[in-house]
């Protein structure tokens, strides 16, 4: 017989899952909780097979319960229930522990598959749900390095090419008809996103992404060292 | 004519001449100008002289003794003058009558109501004696004038605030002047000179090396007698002196007089009291000044307080300038939003060059404003030479409006210029510090005073945008209350009441034939499941708030790529942390909105969304390469609400959004928000 504790905040909920793993045969519903605490101490208390566990819970979340079962000594399969069909939770409580996400809207059926695969020691994930579909969200998540050179406006480029020229505000201002004030604070905002702290700074940045030769201002400028 | 002989006088020793000398020294007596008085001693019980009896007084000799004519005889000298024992006289004339010697005396006899100085001679005639008095007392009194005359003489002498000396010239054989003796000095003198006890010695004793300038002086006035007026330093007791010297007595006197006085203290003294008024004039007159400037500057700053637009501080300037500042001409020049030109916005002066002057000027045709605000330092020119010599060619526009002096001053605004205030004076004009100080401060409330209406006219368009955001707001949230309630109503509603009328019929069915309506019943509420899932995560993702930005924009551009067919590259760094929940829903809906605008205009298949999160501030731009728009026209009209409230949105949390676009050009749309140093739990 598989040992199962069923948590679940909705009473109706529990109420037809108890029903439909007891038509199983040889799956037993040891006990029932109402929020992630009472699943806790149930599990603790009596050492089910598998924790199946709703995604939200009052008091104590889904993922936070099968994150702390883990710790424990013989700690039970988990089987997440959730309403949500996005990658990021599915990921969340494969990382916490889960052994299945099973979607709530989907065929309940899909429990007792779940159930079975665990106890059989694989994964499972309701359709659509699939480990290619989390590889594609990991990748998506995963940070690319971004300078903030790429996120300047175009106005803030044009200043910065002006400034590490040696032009002045006022002369930006003129060359873009812009006021001086209005010059100065593009030139200050780029020299904050940029991280720059001087005008030295400023040409080698300048320099380094091709608005400058790299051999030095060009003659019409006015000179700078 | 006939001669007539005088009376012989009667033969001597006959009873006739007797009486006829007695008639001739009664007739003597009685006008005699001397006194005199005969009297008889009275005898007591032993003989000895008690008193005197009158036995005759002359008229003189009754009035020196100031009583009647014929008052005296036959009276006792002791009972009517009972002074003359104390005075000794009575003893005097009883040791004449004893011993037959003469007494004669000055006495002073001042009782019995006589008041007498006058000399007495007394001689023994039978048993009595006669008395001759001559009265002294006008001598006396002569005296005494003298006297009080000479004392007066000596106090003026004394107190007088000048030295005075009388000295004695000392000649040789040859009539050479050698020394000379101080004969007399008063006490000033010897505080002047320095010279003390010097009457009695000479000047060569005094001074031994002694100047010969005094010599020659007192020696020439003693010769000549001419006065010399004299003004004299004298090296060796370190003094300055002047006064007069001049010869006392007749032309064979050698004595000469000085007065003089000592003006070495003086001339100090003299010059430090003209030096000190004048301190305290300049001193009156430029509290008077500054008192008049801060004044004028209360009335000026008061004016402007109540100037609340551009327009109205403007005018406060045009108005009250020129009363303010003693200028003849006032400018207020203010640089356009490049900073190339002057705007001239205001001018006062009663110069008809002025209304020639052009509205716009190019900076480099007006070097001072030129100057000032690219320094931000005033210019002060006192008079066109001063004009020309710094500012070349300038000194001939003043000219041209009749200037002589010239200040400008920058308006600035926490170090920024805004333009220039310009002070044209009809008269060379030294710009003295205070009022320098008086000018910078004057400009100084203009400038505050053109920021103040800069923020007001701010704070209204604020006002009104605010105005405007709060009713779309509102507008917004009627909108999608409308959208939620007829969702809910017609699309959930019927469902619903689709599911009710299956499952009745279930029942009403054989219970063989349920399974089909079941089915049915089943399928419907997997479309409510599905629909009302989609109706919440439109609302607001739980993920934004469960998981945070970056699994929400994932799943954002998942489904917009489902919902729209535009596939968005996301690129991110830095939200593996959670942000503050505030920044992720402006991020999340900023890109939300942007995404959606895309797809609405831009007509593009692909578009770029740039996340980055550093320590102190987020950046975020969503891209595309698509038709774009022109700003201003899409901000007026429908689309704008959407922008606005991007904007509203980023600028709450103290960010900035920038809209780059034009069309044909794309879109560009940039956040930079503010992030706090430690994330919020």
């Amino acid at each position: 017989m598989i040992t199962i504790v069923l948590a679940d905040d909705h009473p109706i909920v529990r109420q037809g899952l108890q029903a439909l793993l007891a038509a199983e045969g040889d799956c037993v519903v040891v006990g029932e909780a109402v929020d992630g605490v009472a699943a806790l101490s149930l599990v603790e208390q009596l050492q089910p097979d598998v924790l199946v566990v709703d995604l939200m819970m009052p008091r104590l979340g889904g993922l936070e319960v099968a994150r702390r079962v883990r710790a424990l000594p013989a700690p039970p399969q988990v089987v997440v229930l959730s309403m949500h069909a996005d990658e990021i939770y599915v990921l969340d409580a494969l990382r916490s522990g889960a052994a299945a996400y099973v979607l709530k809207e989907n065929d309940t059926a899909q429990l007792i598959t779940a159930v079975r695969a665990v106890m059989a020691g694989q994964r499972y994930l309701s359709p659509p749900l699939s480990e290619r579909a989390i590889d594609s969200y990991m990748r998506q998540a995963h940070a690319t390095p971004l300078d903030a050179f790429e996120l300047l406006t175009a106005r803030e480029r044009e200043v910065l090419q002006l400034a590490a020229r040696g032009y002045t505000s006022a002369a930006i201002g003129t060359q873009l008809s812009i006021s001086p004030r209005t010059a100065e604070t593009h030139r200050a905002n780029l020299m904050r996103k940029l991280g720059l702290h001087s005008q030295a700074e400023l040409v080698r940045i300048a320099v380094q992404r091709g608005l400058l030769p790299a051999t030095g201002a060009d003659s019409s400028a006015p000179e700078f060292t | 004519m006939p001669h007539a002989h005088p009376e012989p006088a009667p033969q001597s020793g006959t009873v006739e001449h007797a009486a006829f000398v007695r008639q001739a020294l009664g007739a003597a007596m009685d006008e005699a100008l001397d006194g005199f008085m005969l009297f008889e001693s009275v005898r007591d019980a032993n003989g000895r002289v008690v008193d005197f009896t009158w036995l005759y007084a002359n008229p003189a000799a009754e009035r020196v003794i100031n009583r009647p004519a014929g008052w005296c005889s036959g009276r006792r000298m002791l009972e009517e003058l009972p002074g003359n024992r104390a005075s000794g006289l009575f003893d005097a004339s009883a040791r004449v009558v004893e011993t037959g010697e003469v007494w004669s005396s000055e006495i002073i006899y001042q009782r019995d109501a006589v008041d007498l100085f006058a000399r007495l001679a007394v001689v023994k005639v039978g048993d009595g004696v006669s008395v001759s008095i001559t009265d002294l007392s006008e001598q006396r009194r002569a005296e005494e004038q003298v006297r009080a005359s000479e004392e007066r003489l000596r106090s003026v002498f004394e107190s007088i605030d000048e030295g005075f000396c009388i000295v004695e010239v000392i000649f040789d054989a040859a009539n050479r002047p050698i020394d000379y003796r101080f004969i007399q000095v008063n006490p000033l003198f010897e505080q002047l000179t320095g010279l003390v006890g010097a009457v009695g010695r000479t000047a060569h004793d005094l001074v031994p090396d002694q100047e010969g300038w005094w010599l020659d002086v007192c020696g020439r006035v003693a010769l000549t007698g001419e006065l010399v007026r004299f003004e004299h330093r004298s090296a060796p007791i370190g003094r300055s002196f002047d006064g007069y010297a001049a010869r006392v007595g007749s032309a064979q006197s050698r004595q000469v007089a000085l007065v003089f006085r000592n003006i070495t203290a003086p001339k100090a003294t003299e010059d430090q009291a003209r030096a000190a008024l004048a301190a305290e004039q300049a001193a009156r007159q430029a509290t008077e000044r500054a008192f008049e400037r801060t004044t004028r500057l209360q009335a000026f700053t008061a004016a402007l307080a109540g100037a609340l637009t551009r327009s109205a501080v403007i005018q406060v300037i045009t108005d009250h300038g020129i009363a303010a500042t003693e200028a003849a001409i006032v400018v207020v020049g203010l640089l356009d939003p490049v900073g190339e030109r002057f705007e001239i916005v205001g001018w006062v002066g009663n110069h008809a060059e002025l209304a020639a002057v052009q509205q716009s000027l190019p900076l480099d045709e007006m070097p001072p404003p030129a100057t000032a605000v690219r320094t931000g330092e005033p210019i002060w020119l006192s008079s066109r030479e001063a004009a020309e010599a710094r500012f070349p060619g300038f000194g001939a526009v003043m000219e041209r409006f009749g200037d002589h002096a010239h200040a400008t001053l920058p308006l600035l605004v926490s170090g920024s210029p805004l333009g220039v205030l310009v002070f044209g004076y009809p008269q060379p004009r030294s710009f003295d510090p205070a009022e320098q100080a008086f000018l910078h401060i004057l400009a100084q409330q203009c400038a505050q005073a053109l920021e103040r209406a800069q923020l007001y006219a701010d704070l209204l368009v604020s006002q009104e945008r605010l105005q405007q955001l709060s009713q779309r707001l509102i507008e917004t949230q009627e909108q999608e209350r409308r959208h939620l309630a007829r969702e809910l109503h017609d699309e959930i509603g019927q469902a619903l009441t689709g599911l009710r009328l299956a499952i009745e019929l279930a029942a009403k069915v054989p219970p063989d034939d349920r399974a089909a309506q079941l089915v049915e019943a089943h399928q419907v509420t997997q479309e409510l499941i599905a629909r009302i899932r989609a109706l919440s995560l439109d609302l607001r993702p739980a993920m934004l708030d469960d998981m945070g930005l970056l699994p929400a924009l994932i799943w954002q551009i998942k489904r917009y790529r489902e919902q729209t067919g535009i596939s968005v590259e996301l690129r991110h760094w830095g939200l593996e942390q959670r942000l503050p929940l505030a920044t992720e829903t402006v991020v999340y809906r900023v890109i939300q909105e942007a995404l959606t605008n895309i797809a609405r205009h831009a007509g593009v298949t692909t578009a770029n969304v740039r996340v980055l999160a550093t320590g102190s501030q987020l950046l975020v731009q969503v891209r595309d390469a698509g038709r774009g728009f022109v700003l201003s026209e899409a901000l007026a009209h429908a689309m704008s609400s959407g922008l606005a409230g991007m904007q509203e949105r980023v600028a709450l949390l103290g960010g900035t959004l920038s809209i780059e676009t034009g069309p044909g050009k794309g879109t560009a749309i940039t956040a930079d928000l503010p992030l706090p140093e430690e994330p919020e739990p």
